[in-house]
C-alpha cells in the first residue's frame, strides 16, 4: 500500500465536521498523517480534529490562500507517496472512498485523481443537477491527448476531494500561490503538460454540494471569470469547451423543469447572475477595486492586492 | 444585434450598480484598506508646488504614521529626493512626484543600486504604494523586505541617462508584487543592433515570491524584467515592449534558488532581444527550474530600427535548464527561432503557434513537441538527446544534420509540409502516421545509420526520385501500412540488413504536381 497523507483546510467546520471525522475513521485504507490547516476557527473544529488524531497547523484567517495554504500543509508534512485533499464539508460516502481513489495510483502514469461529488442529503434540485451533470458514474482517465476532444474540461478537477502523487506534485512545483481559485486546475494542467495522466474516479465518492443564492452564484462566477482572465494560458494550452455552458443550461432546465417547473424562474435568474458574474470577472481589471471585492466570493483575495 | 448588445450593456450596468450599492455587511468587515488614517501631507507642511523640496515634510509624516495609516499626496507636483518607507504604512499619491535631476546616478555592474532612490525600503513589511513619479534613479529600491506592493503606479525614468538604474529594484525580498503599473523610459533607447544602454523596468535579485502582473513595461534601455538568482516568480498579463534587450531575462548564480516560474499571458513586442531569455550557460550544469511559459504572445522581437540584433527568439531562449513547459504561446515575425534550446534537460512544447523555427543545440534529455504549428524543426550539428518526441505538429520542415545521436526519436502523426526528412543518426526511430510532402531531388524520407526504425501508416507524397531511401547503414527497418505516391520508385533500398517490408499502398512513377 502507498503511504498517504490527508490534508483538510478548515474554518469553523460546523455541524458536519464530526460526521466527516467519523467517516474518515471508517476508511479501510490507512492514512499515515491527517493534517488540518485551520484559519482561526472559533468553534470546536480544532479540538475535534485533535481528538480524532489530526495534526493541526494554525494560520491567520487573513493569510488563507487556496494554493498557498495547502502548499504550506504539504511543506510541513511532506512524507507521503500520495497527498489527499478534502474540504471540511466533503463527507466520505462510504468506507472505501480512499481505497477506490488510491487504486488509480497503481497505474504509474497517473499523477492525480479526483473523486465523485454527490449531492448532500437534502440538496435542492439545482445543486443535485450540478453534481449529477459534472460528476458522472463512469471513471475516466485523461491525458494531454484528450485536449482536442474535451478542451479545458480535460483538466476539470476539484480539491474538495483530490489526490496527488507526491513525486509529480513536487516535480510540477506544487500549488500556485495567490490565485483566486483553481489551484487544482492549474496543477492538473501542469501535470498533463508534463506527460502525466489524471483520473476522475466515479466510485470514490463524497457528499459535497452547495445551495447557492443568486448572489452567491454571481460571486462564484465572478471569481471563475477572474481566474480565467488571469489564466488564459489554460485555454491556449487545452482549448475551449465549446457549447458546454449551453449544454449545462439545457440539461438543468430539463432536469428541474420535469420535477418542479415553478423553479424555472429562479434558474433563469441564476443563469443571468452566472453570465453576468463571469463576464464581469473576465474584465475585472477595468472595475474599481471596491467593486472587485464586492463582486467576489473570496473577499480576502482582494485585500492582499 | 445592436439591440441585444444594448440590452446586455444596460442589464450589466444595472446589476453592477445594484450589487455595488447592496454592500454585504458581513463581507465588508475586515477590509484592510479601511483601517487607519489617511494623512494628507499638505496639512503637514508639504507644498506640492513643484519648486519646494517636500522631502523633509513628507518624511516627517511617514515617520509619525502608525500601523494601518495611509500617507496621501493630493494633486500637485512634489519635489522629493528620497523617502524612507515605514513598515505597515501605505503611501498613495494623486499628485506627481519628481526627483531633482542633480541626483541622477550611474549604473554599473559593481554598483547596481543608486544612493538616492525615490523610495527606499529596507527590512520592512506590509507596505502598499500607489503613485506617479518621474525619477532620475530607482522609483523603489527595496531590500530584505516582505509584502511590499506597488499598484496602479506610473513610473517614468530619465531617457537621457545612458547608465540608468532600474525603475524598481527588489533585492532579497519576498512575497511582494508590482501590479497594474506603467514603467517606461529608464535609460536611453537602444539605437544600435550591437550596443545597448542600462536601464530596466523591474530588476529582481535574490528574491522569492515576486509577482509582476498587469503592467506595461516599455521603452527602457535594457530589459523589461530582469531576474537573477530568484525563485517563485509569477509574471502574468504584462505588456512588455520596445525595450533595449529582452522582454524578460532570467539569470543564475546560486542555481538552486532559480525555480518555480510562471510566465503567462504576456504580450512581448518589439523588444531588441528575446521575448523570454533564460540563460544558465555560465553555470555549467543543467538546472531544473520548473517553469511554465504559456499563453504569451510575441511579435517583432530582435530588431533595432528594423535591423536584426543577435537575439530575438519569440517563445523562449533556454540554455542549460530543465523542466520547462511552453504551452499555448503565439510568436510571429521575430528575428530568431521561436524556441532556441541549448543544452537542456526536459522540455515540453505544446500547442504553440509560430511562424518561426524550433532550434535544438547541444545535448538534451527529453523534449516533447506536441500539437504545435511552426515553420521548421532545426537541430544543429553534434546534437545528442535521449528522447525527442514530435507528435501531431504542423511543421514546415524537419532539418536534422548528419551525425547526430537521438536514442529515441518519435515522429508521430505530424504534418510535414516540405521534405526531405533526412534522418542520419544513431538511435531508434518511430516514424508513424505522418503526412509528408516533398518535391526535393532526394525524395521525401532518407534514413541512414539508425539502430532501428519503424515506418508505419504514413502518407508520403513525393514528386521526384525515390520517396523513401534506406541506406545500408540503417538497421532493423520495418515499413508497413504506408500510403506512398511517388514520382519515382517508392523505395530505394541500398541493402539495409534485416529490412522488413509489409503491406504498403504504393503508386509509383506518378506525375504529381509539386506540393
Amino acid at each position: 500500500m502507498m503511504n498517504v497523507n490527508l490534508y483538510i483546510p478548515t474554518l469553523n467546520a460546523g455541524d458536519k465536521w464530526p460526521e466527516l471525522l467519523r467517516a474518515l475513521n471508517r476508511q479501510t485504507y490507512p492514512v499515515n498523517r491527517r493534517v488540518v490547516i485551520d484559519s482561526g476557527s472559533t468553534d470546536e473544529t480544532v479540538e475535534r480534529a485533535i481528538a480524532a488524531g489530526f495534526e493541526v497547523i494554525k494560520i491567520a484567517k487573513a493569510s488563507f490562500d487556496h494554493g498557498g495554504t495547502r502548499q504550506l500543509a504539504i511543506e510541513t508534512y511532506p512524507q507521503a507517496e500520495v497527498y489527499v485533499f478534502l474540504t471540511q464539508d466533503a463527507i466520505p460516502a462510504d468506507e472505501s472512498m480512499l481505497m477506490n481513489i488510491m487504486v488509480q495510483f497503481n497505474d504509474p502514469q497517473i499523477g492525480m485523481a479526483y473523486g465523485r461529488q454527490l449531492p448532500r442529503a437534502g440538496a435542492t434540485l439545482m445543486e443535485t443537477h450540478a453534481r449529477l451533470f459534472n460528476y458522472p458514474v463512469r471513471t475516466q482517465v485523461r491525458s494531454l491527448e484528450d485536449a482536442g476532444k474535451y478542451g479545458i474540461k480535460t483538466i476539470s478537477c476539484s480539491n474538495s476531494f483530490a489526490a496527488y502523487r507526491s513525486s509529480c506534485f513536487l516535480e510540477a512545483g506544487g500549488f500556485p500561490l495567490g490565485t483566486i481559485m483553481g489551484e487544482d486546475v492549474i496543477m492538473a494542467g501542469k501535470l498533463l503538460l508534463k506527460g502525466w495522466k489524471m483520473a476522475y474516479v466515479g466510485d470514490a465518492c463524497v457528499y459535497h454540494s452547495h445551495d447557492y443564492t443568486i448572489r452567491e452564484e454571481f460571486e462564484r462566477y465572478f471569481d471563475i471569470g477572474v481566474f480565467h482572465s488571469d489564466n488564459r494560458w489554460i485555454f491556449e494550452s487545452f482549448g475551449r469547451a465549446d457549447g458546454e455552458g449551453f449544454r449545462y443550461a439545457k440539461s438543468e432546465i430539463g432536469y428541474v423543469g420535469r420535477r418542479n417547473p415553478f423553479l424555472l424562474p429562479k434558474i433563469f435568474c441564476s443563469f443571468i447572475a452566472k453570465w453576468l458574474g463571469y463576464k464581469l470577472g473576465l474584465v475585472y481589471r477595468i472595475l474599481p477595486k471596491d467593486f472587485r471585492r464586492a463582486f467576489s466570493m473570496y473577499k480576502g483575495y482582494w485585500d492582499r492586492l | 444585434m445592436k439591440m441585444v448588445n444594448l440590452f446586455h450593456i444596460l442589464s450589466m450596468c444595472g446589476t453592477v450598480m445594484m450589487l455595488a450599492c447592496n454592500g454585504d455587511p458581513i463581507h465588508a468587515d475586515n477590509k484592510g484598506t479601511d483601517v487607519g488614517r489617511k494623512i494628507d501631507v499638505r496639512q503637514y507642511g508639504a507644498k506640492g508646488d513643484g519648486k519646494t523640496d517636500d522631502t523633509k515634510a513628507i518624511q516627517a509624516v511617514l515617520d509619525s504614521a502608525v500601523v494601518g495609516d495611509t500617507v496621501y499626496l493630493p494633486k500637485g507636483t512634489y519635489l522629493i529626493r528620497t523617502l524612507r518607507l515605514v513598515a505597515n504604512v501605505a503611501f498613495v499619491a494623486d499628485g506627481m512626484i519628481k526627483q531633482p535631476p542633480e541626483l541622477a546616478g550611474k549604473f554599473a555592474i559593481a554598483k547596481q543600486n543608486s544612493d538616492a532612490p525615490l523610495f527606499r525600503a529596507h527590512r520592512i513589511s506590509n507596505v502598499y504604494l500607489s503613485f506617479r513619479a518621474e525619477t532620475v534613479n530607482e522609483a523603489l529600491y527595496a531590500s530584505q523586505c516582505r509584502n511590499i506592493t506597488v499598484a496602479n503606479s506610473q513610473l517614468t525614468g530619465d531617457s537621457t541617462n545612458s547608465r540608468s538604474f532600474s525603475a524598481v529594484l527588489w533585492y532579497d525580498c519576498s512575497s511582494s508584487r508590482i501590479t497594474g503599473s506603467t514603467i517606461g523610459y529608464y535609460g536611453v533607447r537602444r539605437s544600435s543592433p550591437k550596443t545597448y544602454n542600462p536601464g530596466t523596468a523591474i530588476r529582481v535579485l535574490s528574491s522569492r515570491g515576486i509577482t509582476i502582473s498587469g503592467n506595461e513595461l516599455r521603452d527602457n534601455g535594457e530589459n523589461g524584467i530582469f531576474i537573477h538568482d530568484s525563485g517563485d516568480v509569477e509574471i502574468d498579463g504584462n505588456r512588455i515592449y520596445r525595450n533595449g534587450m529582452s522582454g524578460i531575462q532570467i539569470g543564475f548564480n546560486a542555481a538552486e534558488k532559480v525555480a518555480n516560474y510562471r510566465i503567462t499571458n504576456n504580450r512581448l513586442e518589439h523588444n531588441a532581444a528575446d521575448a523570454v531569455d533564460i540563460n544558465n550557460r555560465a553555470h555549467g550544469r543543467v538546472v531544473a527550474i520548473n517553469a511554465l511559459i504559456a499563453g504569451n504572445y510575441s511579435h517583432g522581437n530582435g530588431f533595432v530600427n528594423e535591423e536584426p540584433t543577435p537575439d530575438g527568439s519569440g517563445i523562449a531562449t533556454l540554455i542549460g535548464v530543465s523542466d520547462v513547459i511552453m504551452s499555448g504561446n503565439r510568436a510571429f515575425a521575430n528575428n530568431r527561432p521561436a524556441l532556441y534550446a541549448e543544452g537542456c534537460g526536459i522540455l515540453v512544447a505544446n500547442r504553440n503557434v509560430t511562424d518561426g523555427e524550433f532550434e535544438m543545440v547541444g545535448n538534451w534529455d527529453q523534449v516533447k513537441m506536441h500539437n504545435n504549428a511552426f515553420r521548421a524543426l532545426r537541430i544543429l550539428a553534434n546534437a545528442e538527446g535521449n528522447v525527442l518526441d514530435l507528435r501531431q505538429n504542423e511543421v514546415g520542415q524537419v532539418m536534422l544534420p548528419n551525425g547526430i545521436r537521438i536514442d529515441s526519436l518519435y515522429v508521430i502523426e505530424n504534418k510535414i509540409g516540405s521534405g526531405p526528412v533526412n534522418i542520419n543518426m544513431q538511435g531508434n526511430l518511430k516514424f508513424e502516421g505522418n503526412r509528408l510532402k516533398s518535391a526535393h531531388d532526394v525524395g521525401a524520407l532518407l534514413i541512414v545509420n539508425v539502430n532501428s526504425a519503424s515506418l508505419i501508416g504514413n502518407h508520403i507524397n513525393n514528386t521526384k526520385n525515390a520517396a523513401i531511401t534506406i541506406r545500408k547503414t540503417a538497421y532493423n527497418i520495418f515499413i508497413d501500412s504506408n500510403f506512398v505516391t511517388s514520382g519515382g520508385t517508392w523505395l530505394h533500398d541500398f541493402g539495409s540488413p534485416d529490412i522488413k517490408i509489409g503491406n504498403n499502398q504504393i503508386q509509383e512513377h506518378v506525375e504529381t504536381t509539386a506540393p
